[in-house]
């Protein structure tokens, strides 16, 4: 078993690339005493030099091209190259949903998709939402009218997954609304009236 | 994320084309791979994209089967009415994977090729006895899972789609890791034409069929049959959430539970 938190987990994880994320957490030999097998994740040589790639897609209803490394992250693309700074980084690994987009309308975490994964998608984000006038879409209102915000971080993430919610279960019950989140974390723990907001602006949304 | 060149795959043939000639990886819906490859634990040179393969997309029934597209998201299988009409079991599972932000973009294919040691599909596709079609040949479910993220696939062979034979009964139940939805522990069971099944995920390196159950179910269908069944913990996973002993416990009650809501 390895000391050192994450960190410590991940300079090993570089260090041994056949070794499995798993086994450096759970130590190299589980309860077992059988050693594992080999990560069978294929290691090609990594090198830095890139082959760009140009990409056409569509955010909040503009045709948009951009020539990126092909690393790079739908979120980087948004924020840093589109300037669309509404939709944020949160945990930078997939689990807090705070940059929650709709890809093609469905609710993803651009954070864990590769910008080329969205070549020939249309892309909304936060600021795509309120109509041209900047009146708020009715799920940002209802957000409003419930408090359903503290500090506001994992919000722009929130009312992209309740629209896609909504969408889909026009009717969702509570419990519903609930698990439907499941994606998307509230650090200060704000959950009740933001489960009451879906509510109202499920409400709105059919109207 | 190391730096690596980018393929987009119009056909089955072009990506193992590409996966042969680069030995690049296979990028299906990201959900585990991208997340590794930012920490560096994947490392590929290459990624051949296949979300432009239309060959692998879709949900068909076809006689006493039904067969799902390689790139078919969990999502679109959950809500598929051809799924939750023929093999309501696989629907539920579906829907239970990770958050909706990742059952909108992982894959059936991606989950199977990669076969995390908790993941819920394997489960699925062992415990109902399936055939991982690839563009090379068929490979029945017993024979697909190798290891901890280890299957029978070659380099540049890929999931074309999956044939799950339509069971007389099936349930998936999962004991879900609160923070990550992972299987602590999943089992599917299943009466099939070929016996009763019983897959298990979660628990050890790799999805693995329960003999003891499977053989106390075909004597009687019944949740305390399976319940009654104590679950040997050796080889088990021991981790900070749960030991053997927990896991080989839960195996017993997860069954039970799934037998409860077969149908």
């Amino acid at each position: 078993m390895l000391a050192g938190g994450p960190d410590a987990v991940r300079a090993v994880a570089v260090a041994l690339p056949h070794v499995g994320r798993r086994s450096i957490v759970a130590g190299s030999a589980p309860a077992t005493g059988i050693e594992e097998p080999a990560r069978r994740i294929r290691i090609t040589h990594p090198k830095e030099e890139h082959v760009a790639v140009t990409l056409s897609l569509t955010v909040n209803g503009k045709a948009v091209t951009a020539t990126v490394d092909p690393r790079t992250l739908l979120v980087e693309l948004i924020r840093n190259q589109l300037g669309l700074t509404g939709t944020h980084v949160g945990c930078d690994t997939g689990q807090c949903g705070a940059c929650t987009v709709l890809l093609d309308g469905r609710a993803v975490k651009a954070c864990n998709l590769l910008a080329a994964q969205a070549n020939g998608a249309s892309v909304t984000t936060i600021e795509g939402v309120a109509a041209a006038d900047g009146t708020m879409h009715p799920m940002q209102a209802a957000f409003k009218e419930c408090h359903g915000l503290q500090c506001g971080f994992c919000t722009p993430g929130m009312v992209m997954s309740a629209i896609d919610l909504v969408n889909r279960h026009p009717k969702a019950s509570e419990a519903a609304i609930r698990e439907e989140l499941e994606g998307n974390l509230c650090r200060c723990t704000g959950y009740h009236n933001i489960v009451k907001a879906v509510q109202l602006g499920a409400a709105s949304m059919g109207k | 994320m190391y730096a690596f060149e980018l393929h987009h795959a119009k056909s089955v043939a072009d990506a193992a084309a590409l996966l042969a000639k680069t030995g690049g990886k296979a990028l299906a819906g990201g959900q585990s791979l991208v997340a590794a490859m930012k920490l560096r634990l994947a490392q590929p040179g290459h990624v051949v994209d296949l979300s432009g393969v239309a060959e692998l997309k879709g949900i068909r029934r076809e006689g006493d089967h039904v067969t799902i597209g390689a790139m078919t998201r969990h999502a679109e299988v959950a809500s598929s009415d051809v799924v939750k009409g023929a093999i309501p079991a696989l629907a539920a599972l579906a829907e239970g994977i990770g958050d909706r932000q990742v059952r909108n973009m992982g894959t059936l294919g991606g989950a199977l090729a990669n076969n995390d040691p908790a993941a819920d599909w394997p489960a699925g596709v062992l415990g109902l006895g399936a055939t991982v079609v690839t563009n090379k040949r068929k490979i029945a479910a017993d024979d697909f899972f190798k290891g901890m993220y280890e299957t029978a696939l070659g380099a540049d062979e890929i999931i074309v789609s999956v044939s799950f034979p339509v069971p007389k009964k099936a349930a998936y139940a999962k004991f879900p890791n609160p923070a990550s939805r992972f299987a602590l522990v999943g089992v599917l069971v299943a009466q099939t034409g070929s016996g009763v099944r019983v897959a298990v995920t979660g628990a050890a390196s790799a999805v693995f069929r329960c003999k003891p159950i499977e053989d106390a179910l075909a004597k009687s269908w019944t949740a305390a049959a399976a319940k009654a069944v104590k679950v040997s913990a050796t080889d088990l996973n021991s981790d900070l959430h749960g030991s053997p002993a927990y896991r080989a416990h839960l195996v017993s009650v997860m069954a039970a539970r799934a037998v409860d809501a077969a149908r």
